[in-house]
């Protein structure tokens, strides 16, 4: 018995010394197929070369496509990355990474095409990144400006200071439709997206009503808070998401007009954050090439951390309660397992995101109700056709609700529930 | 991207054609004839150059030339001259960016204009016409086409001379760009046919680009029903149910009239006069409050009336300051200048050197300036006697009373926000003015008590014993007509018992005038473009010498605005593409400058102002020739030698 105890014991020990303490199996290989060097900083059309050197090795996860293009013409790359197997990326909720808009985040790049290498690297031995890749969809833009990129990178090889050949007219960070004011912000363009770059990644943003979440990468620690009068519950859902991540939220880093974040969140309700991954570089606008390793390594765990926040949802039923032969109460828990919640409030507001909807099939719906955690009233929900609208989910809540049907006994009732930001979830259930 | 029109490109097969006989008719320099890249040309011989003045020492007379010889030969082009892309500074060809002056020879006299109601296909005709009977001056270009296709028609004019007309200061009219103000758009036809005139004098300095039928979409619905809302054929979700487009106004009590529609509701933002026959801002106090919209049913079931008619994007709500999101109204589109119109006209106006811009639209029927938000019209207070001086010529040239300058939010009133009229003036540093044709006191009978032509927002909302709406301006008016235009409210029940009114204004009443009103309203529109004209800024160096000590040169100018008009605006914008004003010494090989410095910013010129002196010191081997330039603001370069 003891020694059974101890080999118990000794086994346990091994299985949990198998797995590191960031979560990830640490005797199992990375998947890796091919080789990415991160010890030197990408030309735009070595970046290319690399992020479809990526797509043709990880197939099953990962799709690059062409979202615009610079001034100069050059491409504008975006990566999705997604397992493309299950649900239609575009139907799950889905975070946007953003780098390289300008001098402040040039370094960027190179973190965010590390981040796609950590993704799909890591597919099979961490649990995390397995499920971000199986429930979510990232879209990462590592280089907004190549043209930029490409005078600063040559300027530096030249020998010459950065920051000259990084002047700009207008600025992509000042460039965007929030609080735009050509009366007081210099270099904010004519008009807002004047810059083919920055109107091509709002169209991509706007057009993709799946994004709750935008990140993008930057130098500066917090800054003192603005009020822009935002709802007090999005403050909060950024304050304390940025707090356990590390990063800057929307609020902190909204101190300019014309930024790419404060739009994001003002237009569409993304959830927005900085990630200071640049911060301890100071000054330098390119770190040492032997930094970019350890510097996009960190910040891969921070984007990781930030993308398990996404909203998930998961439907289960109680075994259904007859009312009358034909007529059945179902009871359901809706959770929404990420931290984040199912839509902002300014997005709601906004009319940027729309509600959860419920659809039931093979049966027929009578009655939907909500039922209060507070006191478990069931309070009824307006139903129209087949379907009732729902109220959003907070991150960690849990909606219950209760279903009055009509149908027959054997009859497999399903129900769908679907939102455009925390994806959808079913059940089925058997009327017995 | 959008392709090419067919128009164009036949234009451009014709140029290929004609090249070389037009060259030599018109004696151009050969850079000028290239029509596929607007960019600016190679320094061509001196334009622009004043004649050499010679030292003060050796001069005979030192007076200065007339003006007359400073406008023959206009400033060599700068390397750094206005580019056709205003995000980049590429000089990619824009859509419809008139290259070069026409091809066609010309075939007929010029058109005719008769001030009649007309829609943009015919307009758009006519403008084809006036092309060819004046093809010396007169471009027709392709300003945009909209989603649905149409094509939005400009014209440049411009008298010919070395300088190509796309490197001029220019002035933009545009002709309805509100998309209900048909009227505004025949002034704008009316004053292109102005300057098109062979006997008008339009100084050679100066472009001209009107863009007569501005919201071809709208106004097409305008021409064929009297009234329109304004907006683009866009389908937008006004009422964010999934639906587009889905419940429009329709004749509800089949009177063959879709008016307007004062629905019953507790919070509604309008009452009824004491005496039934208005509709004004609701205010505290007893009486029934009302909903109002345009006539018609409840088409998608949802309580709510013609909430979602067909269209669209209003383009004049749809420029960036100012501008509400689409969270508050749908109308003002998804992102600022998402419409192809709006959004050709700011890179026009961007790639330009933008003098000032007109438009011809409104029913206040006086000069509104920029100001339809509360930040605007702060900021454009400080060319406050500009558009007092404007006010008046435009009113003495319509035969109107003046009544001060409004901002656009008072003319209007209420609040402008996304109006095109202030991105111009705040990002484009132009001369922007809202100029209405149409307005209440328009066709008062002579002697009859003036009505302010517009709704004061800032005034107080009730006055005691007296309430009164903007509708109410136009009492007199109505009643000189026995009331015609205008049908009383009358009492009409809706599907579930919900009561309203139906009345309002007809057609062809607040929008654009009865068409026999029309020539009376279009009166002293064109004319006032034309002055403007005429008063632009000009510069000229006055005193310009140089005086020689050993190696030494000691140059001194200063510079006058001969024209009426300031050099531009005092009111600053940070991302203004407005050029400053500056005077630049340019040294032969060899020389050096001692003292000074070879750019010199100086502030605005008001009318006729003297610029205060500007002096250098240079170190130059003899016989030494120097050039000054003077550039920027809404004036065309000038450059003088100065040659010992």
């Amino acid at each position: 018995m003891k020694r059974g105890l101890g080999i118990g014991a000794v086994a346990l020990a091994l299985v949990a010394a198998a797995w590191g303490q960031d979560g990830r199996r640490i005797t199992a290989p990375p998947d890796t197929r091919t080789q990415l060097d991160l010890q030197h900083y990408y030309l735009p059309r070595d970046l290319q070369v690399a992020l479809t050197a990526l797509e043709l090795a990880y197939p099953e996860f990962l799709r690059l496509e062409s979202f615009g293009r610079s001034g100069t013409g050059a491409e504008l790359w975006v990566m999705t990355v997604a397992r493309k197997d299950g649900i239609e990326p575009a139907k799950r909720p889905a975070a946007l990474l953003v780098a390289g808009l300008g001098l402040d985040d040039l370094a960027a790049t190179e973190q965010a095409l590390y981040s796609i290498v950590d993704l799909v690297q890591n597919h099979a031995r961490d649990d995390a990144v397995a499920r971000v890749l199986r429930d979510c969809t990232v879209y990462v833009a590592p280089c907004l400006n190549p043209d930029l990129r490409e005078r600063v990178l040559a300027a530096v090889e030249r020998g010459e200071a950065p920051a000259s050949a990084g002047e700009e007219p207008v600025l992509l960070e000042r460039n965007f439709p929030v609080r735009w004011d050509p009366l007081t912000t210099e270099r904010a363009g004519p008009y807002p997206l004047s810059r083919p770059e920055s109107r091509a990644l709002a169209e991509f943003l706007i057009l993709r009503p799946n994004i709750a979440l935008v990140q993008r990468y930057g130098s500066a620690s917090s800054r003192t808070s603005v009020d822009f009068g935002w709802p007090e519950a999005d403050v909060r859902t950024h304050r304390r998401i940025a707090a356990d991540g590390l990063l800057d939220s929307v609020d902190s880093v909204a101190r300019r007009e014309g930024a790419l974040l404060s739009f994001a969140y003002e237009q569409t309700g993304a959830f927005a954050f900085e990630l200071p991954s640049l911060a301890r570089v100071g000054a330098e606008v390119l770190p040492r090439v032997d930094e970019i390793l350890p510097l996009a390594r960190s910040a891969a765990n921070s984007t990781l951390r930030l993308l398990s926040t996404l909203p998930a949802l998961e439907l289960s039923a109680a075994p259904p309660t007859a009312l009358d032969p034909q007529t059945w109460q179902l009871d359901l828990e809706l959770r929404n397992t990420g931290r984040l919640p199912s839509a902002s409030e300014l997005g709601v507001a906004r009319f940027a995101v729309g509600a959860p909807q419920l659809e039931l099939s093979g049966a027929q719906l009578a009655g939907a109700a909500l039922v209060r955690a507070s006191d478990s009233v069931a309070m009824a929900l307006s139903v129209r056709g087949a379907g009732a609208e729902l109220p959003q989910i907070d991150g960690g809540a849990v909606l219950r609700l209760r279903l009055f049907v009509a149908g027959s006994s054997g009859a497999t009732a399903v129900l769908n529930v679907r939102t455009p930001r925390a994806g959808s979830a079913r059940v089925d259930v058997v009327l017995p | 991207m959008r392709k090419n029109s067919k128009r164009e490109r036949s234009a451009a097969a014709r140029c290929t054609h004609s090249l070389l006989v037009l060259a030599a008719a018109l004696s151009l320099a050969p850079a000028h004839a290239q029509r596929a890249d607007p960019a600016p040309p190679a320094e061509s011989a001196a334009a622009g150059v004043q004649a050499p003045v010679r030292p003060a020492a050796e001069a005979p007379d030192a007076q200065e030339r007339p003006a007359a010889d400073q406008t023959g030969q206009p400033a060599a082009p700068q390397a750094n001259a206005p580019q056709g892309n205003a995000t980049q500074g590429n000089a990619l060809p824009g859509p419809g960016v008139p290259t070069g002056p026409s091809t066609t020879p010309p075939l007929s006299p010029l058109p005719a204009y008769e001030p009649r109601y007309r829609g943009p296909s015919e307009a758009t005709l006519w403008c084809d016409a006036l092309e060819r009977a004046a093809p010396e001056r007169v471009r027709r270009f392709d300003l945009a086409t909209t989603r649905d296709g149409r094509v939005t028609p400009a014209l440049e004019i411009a008298t010919p001379g070395p300088i190509p007309p796309a490197q001029r200061p220019t002035v933009i009219v545009l002709g309805a760009l509100d998309g209900r103000s048909l009227a505004g758009a025949e002034a704008a036809l009316a004053t292109a046919r102005l300057l098109a005139e062979p006997t008008f004098a339009l100084a050679p300095g100066l472009c001209v680009i009107v863009a007569p039928f501005a919201n071809v979409e709208a106004l097409d619905v305008c021409a064929k029903f009297g009234v329109s809302d304004g907006r683009t054929s866009r389908p937008v979700d006004d009422d964010r149910d999934g639906a587009s487009d889905e419940d429009g106004p329709d004749d509800i009590d089949d009177d063959g009239r879709v008016l307007e529609m004062l629905i019953e509701a507790p919070d509604g933002a309008w009452m009824l006069s004491e005496d039934g026959r208005w509709a004004l801002p609701a205010h505290t106090g007893p009486g029934m409050r009302f909903e109002r919209v345009r006539e018609g049913r409840d088409d998608d079931g949802d309580g709510r009336f013609n909430e979602d008619g067909p269209g669209g994007v209003d383009l004049d709500r749809n420029f960036p300051i100012g501008r509400d999101g689409p969270w508050a109204d749908p109308s003002v589109g998804a992102l600022p200048l998402s419409e192809p119109v709006s959004r050709a006209l700011a890179d026009l106006a961007r790639g330009r050197r933008c003098f000032a811009v007109l438009l011809f639209q409104g029913r206040h029927g006086a000069l509104a300036a920029p100001g339809g938000c509360e930040s605007l019209e702060r900021w454009a207070q400080d060319d406050r006697e500009l558009y007092e001086l404007l006010g008046r010529a435009w009113s003495r040239l319509c035969k109107r009373e003046f009544a001060g300058v409004s901002s656009l939010r008072a003319a209007r009133g209420e609040v402008a926000g996304g109006a095109a009229l202030d991105w111009f003036a705040a990002s484009c540093g132009a001369l922007a003015l809202e100029l209405a044709p149409w307005g209440p006191h328009v066709d008062l009978a002579p002697g009859s008590a003036a009505q302010p032509a517009r709704f004061d927002a800032s005034a107080p909302a009730a006055l005691v014993g007296v309430r009164r709406g903007p509708d109410q301006a136009w009492e007199r008016w109505l009643d000189e007509r026995g009331g015609l235009g205008y049908v009383r409210w009358r009492p009409i029940e809706l599907p579930g018992g919900r009561r309203a009114l139906v009345g309002g204004f007809e057609a062809w009443t607040v929008d654009n005038p009865p068409s026999e009103v029309l020539p009376r309203s279009l009166a002293g529109a064109p004319e006032f473009v034309a002055e403007l004209c005429a008063q632009a800024p000009q510069l000229a160096f006055e005193g310009a010498r140089m005086e020689r000590a050993a190696g030494v040169v000691r140059v001194r100018a200063s510079v006058r605005n001969r024209g009426a008009l300031p050099t531009g605006l005092r009111a600053q914008s940070a991302s203004s593409s407005a050029e400053p004003l500056r005077v630049r010494l340019e040294l032969p090989d060899g020389a050096r400058l001692l003292a000074g410095t070879a750019s010199v910013r100086l502030d605005v010129l008001p009318g006729g102002a003297l610029s205060r002196e500007l002096e250098w010191i240079v170190l130059a081997p003899a016989p030494a020739t120097l050039r000054l330039m003077a550039r920027g603001g809404w004036c065309s370069d000038v450059v003088q030698e100065l040659a010992e």
